[in-house]
């Protein structure tokens, strides 16, 4: 396996039960590749199988075919999953169900506790993964006294002091308001920039995917798309089919270009209004 | 409203009482407990009130704030002191009308019965006033420890009570949230029948164990996907230890001990 | 049915160490038919605003006019007033708990004593208006539907109670595009068939610039701004202030503005994306003269 893939799906396949007892495929023999300190955006509408995917890079589900490999770890083997989950770290969407602490540091320290860390090493690891999430003041607080962003963040900190290698987002911003959102990207871009550590971002805003290295685009358990942002959205009508949105510059350049418009394709509005500029003038 | 509500309700402080070790305050209130049974006659009784008003000041909380903590049980304590007053016989007769009196008797026992009650709840609550609620559940996974050797779950018991306690506000706030969102759907949950009432509560009492089976079920999976395997190899961030306000607390334990013992009739 | 406040203040917790003040002063009339876009950051009172709207709180001070009621602190909205007006919460699907769809959509008409073949009428008419098939859903458990679905037998519920005002705090949190969409799409419909006064709590610009035609910007408990879409997307700098965004749409067109000479430059009103893309194939398919 090649150094570089710090995780790997090769042909893996998972299915359910639905209501009704009958097996509903939701991964049908995906093959994924993420590269070590990569920032990936995953998009996909509901039920496009981006959550069951993240849920199995961290060993939380194991594959009914094909292999997940974690730094060359195959999640299945069973020795190795607390090894696995040590690095894979996962941010959910709810913000209230994932903290177990009655106070900030209980929660930060629940992941090192559960390692079985040194007490005397955890305080130290704690203030540390906290500051790195810019919530020192808020050791001792009660989670329900935090907005959702805070909540998020500090979940963030529970994962930092563990030491991860990926950081998985399953729509962790889903729940949270535009403010929280951002606080939330803006932390893991810098954790991404600053810490090297890998990050998984599956979400359907189109706008949080803009910034990343790779752009996957999930639709009915399969990988439908996969590539640098700019080579993604520029099919703005596919993902329509599926039931995504792009960037606002991207709809609006596609818009104009279907009108004739000479516009080359642009990821962000900034270049967008530039290139619409010279047009009006030179017309 | 249900937002106001505080969990438990401990006061942060610094006093004498908030510092020292849960397990010694848990220790020592059943000593207490046990002390109050014991006690039988007025000397013993205003000893222990006596005490119970000194710990009061060692919390350094107002003694009107801890005496609140009397108001869900002064129901009980009324009905106790009427029921012996009329029912316990025995002495001099202070009052008699018809067939009923007063007497010596069952004026004692309604001050010894209620003066129990209330000292133990005054008590008790002193102990969560000054105690955080993990503090309280860290005392009590380390006291139950031994009995984990025996099979108890000691460890899982903990745990479960200090998600309680982290989850106590949130599902508050749902209840709040549903039976306002039922409301506004027409929902009346203070007029009718008993039976009707009762029946009203289904709407609210349906969506909120269905939203917390939900956030269970979140929550097992984030817990596990932060490594959770149960307390096998676990280590702990807090670390309880026993200070010179223990051996003072002891000390108390054991005068209060001997000296009801001696002066109990 | 218009909607006045009046000088309304909201204080939790009046005379105890828990005090706080949620709305101080608000004022603000919303003509019949009006679909309003109430935005504001998390704890700037819109959930306290709304939640005056059908008597679930009352003000502390001032005085509230739904059509001809009248609500003060003293004065509470009487019940069979409360199906006019349909709130629907934050994430309503948390709401549910009838066996069938049926049944819970029918909860609300039910509590005001309706015939139950007009109860039947009205919860097959509000799952249709949500996209639902009455015939399909109707018997299904609602806690095995998708979430978006979920989502729709809860606004089912208020609909059947038939209001006159619908009250929505943030109706697409959680969803994905698809879903936001069509639930939206469903509201909009819904507000201009049945001439409903509509009030959108949100966080998005974008939704409340694609459908509201009023604005009130909520900020610490007061109205910061409230006016036309228009006029309140031209106060960007105040936007800004308050850490609210402008909608694309408007940021798009002030940097544009920057970059043109005046005479040039776009109309700073224009804020719905089609008329945006209007505004610019016009500019760009007409060769400049000379």
């Amino acid at each position: 396996m090649n150094e570089e893939n710090l995780l790997a799906l090769q042909e893996v396949s998972y299915t359910y039960d639905d209501e009704l007892g009958s097996r509903v495929p939701v991964l049908k023999d995906v093959d994924l590749t993420i590269q070590k300190g990569s920032f990936v955006s995953v998009l996909g509408h509901n039920g496009s199988g981006k959550s069951t995917m993240a849920k199995l890079m961290n060993a939380l589900l194991l594959p009914e075919g094909g292999k997940v490999l974690v730094a060359g770890m195959d999640t299945s083997q069973g020795e190795l999953v607390w090894e696995i989950r040590r690095h894979v770290g996962m941010v959910f969407q709810n913000p209230d169900n994932q903290i177990v602490g009655a106070t900030v540091e209980d929660d930060v320290a629940f992941g090192l506790e559960n390692m079985g860390v040194d007490p005397a090493q955890m305080r130290q690891r704690i203030d540390e993964a906290l500051a790195s999430v810019g919530m020192e003041p808020y050791l001792l607080a009660q989670p329900h006294r935090l907005s959702g962003g805070q909540k998020q963040r500090v979940a963030i900190a529970g994962i930092m002091a563990m030491r991860p290698s990926v950081i998985i987002l399953d729509e962790a911003t889903a729940m949270l308001d535009p403010q929280g959102r951002q606080e939330v990207l803006q932390l893991v871009r810098r954790l991404n920039r600053d810490e090297g550590i890998t990050i998984i971002n599956i979400t359907h805003f189109p706008e949080e995917a803009v910034y990343s290295d790779k752009v996957v685009v999930m639709n009915a358990g399969e990988v439908l798309m996969e590539g640098p942002p700019g080579d993604v959205f520029n099919q703005v009508e596919r993902l329509k089919a599926v039931g995504l949105d792009v960037p606002f510059a991207v709809r609006l350049r596609h818009m104009l270009a279907a009108k004739g418009i000479d516009l080359p394709f642009v990821l962000h509005q900034e270049e967008l209004v530039e290139h619409v500029c010279r047009l009006l003038l030179t017309r | 409203m249900l937002q106001n509500i505080a969990i438990g309700q401990y006061v942060p402080g610094h006093s004498f009482l908030h510092r020292a070790d849960p397990r010694s305050k848990l220790l020592f209130i059943i000593l207490f407990a046990t002390l109050v049974f014991l006690a039988n006659n007025t000397v013993t009784y205003a000893v222990l009130v006596a005490f119970t008003l000194y710990a009061g000041l060692l919390s350094r909380l107002s003694l009107g704030y801890i005496l609140k903590s009397l108001k869900p049980v002064w129901i009980l304590i009324v009905f106790t002191i009427i029921l012996h007053i009329f029912l316990t016989k025995g002495g001099a007769v202070y009052f008699q009308w018809g067939w009923f009196t007063v007497e010596e008797r069952g004026i004692q026992q309604a001050i010894f019965i209620s003066l129990r009650l209330g000292l133990l709840v005054v008590i008790s609550s002193l102990l969560t006033l000054t105690t955080s609620p993990i503090d309280l559940t860290e005392g009590l996974e380390r006291l139950l420890g031994p009995f984990g050797r025996i099979g108890v779950p000691v460890h899982e018991i903990a745990l479960m009570m200090s998600i309680a306690i982290r989850f106590i506000p949130t599902l508050m706030e749902e209840t709040d949230k549903i039976i306002k969102a039922q409301t506004a759907r027409g929902a009346n949950f203070t007029s009718g029948s008993l039976v009707k009432r009762a029946q009203s509560l289904i709407p609210i009492a349906i969506p909120l164990f269905v939203s917390a089976f939900r956030r269970a079920e979140d929550l097992a999976l984030a817990m596990e996907a932060r490594g959770y395997r149960g307390g096998v190899g676990r280590t702990r961030l807090h670390k309880l230890a026993f200070s010179w306000r223990d051996a003072g607390i002891a000390a108390a334990g054991v005068l209060l001990a001997i000296t009801i013992g001696w002066w109990r009739a | 049915m218009q909607i006045t406040f009046d000088q309304v203040s909201h204080i939790y917790g009046k005379g105890t160490p828990f005090e706080r003040v949620a709305l101080h002063d608000i004022s603000f009339t919303i003509p019949s038919g009006s679909f309003v876009g109430i935005i504001g950051q998390t704890g700037s009172g819109k959930s306290t605003l709304i939640q005056h709207l059908n008597g679930l709180l009352l003000p502390s001070a001032g005085t509230i006019t739904l059509g001809d009621t009248v609500i003060t602190s003293k004065q509470r909205l009487p019940h069979e007033q409360r199906r006019n007006i349909g709130l629907v919460f934050q994430y309503p699907e948390h709401q549910l708990f009838e066996e069938t769809v049926a049944k819970d959509v029918a909860f609300g008409p039910s509590n005001f004593d309706l015939p139950e073949a007009m109860v039947e009428a009205r919860v097959k008419e509000a799952l249709e208006i949500v996209g639902l098939d009455y015939e399909k859903v109707k018997d299904r458990s609602p806690f095995h539907l998708s979430g978006g679905q979920m989502r729709r037998v809860a606004l089912a519920g208020v609909l059947a109670m038939q209001p006159k005002v619908l009250v929505l705090d943030e109706p697409t949190a959680g969803l994905d595009p698809m879903g936001r969409q069509s639930i939206l799409e469903a509201i909009y419909r819904i507000h201009q068939e049945q001439k409903l006064t509509t009030l959108l709590v949100t966080h998005s610009m974008e939704e409340a610039a694609r459908y509201a035609d009023y604005m009130l910007v909520l900020a610490q408990g007061t109205i910061a701004l409230q006016g036309k879409p228009d006029e309140i997307f031209m106060q960007a700098e105040r936007l800004r202030e308050l850490a609210l965004d402008v909608p694309e749409t408007v940021a798009f067109v002030s940097r544009l503005n920057q970059l043109l000479p005046d005479k040039e430059s776009l109309p700073n009103s224009v804020y719905r994306e089609e008329e945006l893309i209007a505004h610019l194939l016009e500019r760009l398919s007409v060769p400049k003269e000379g």
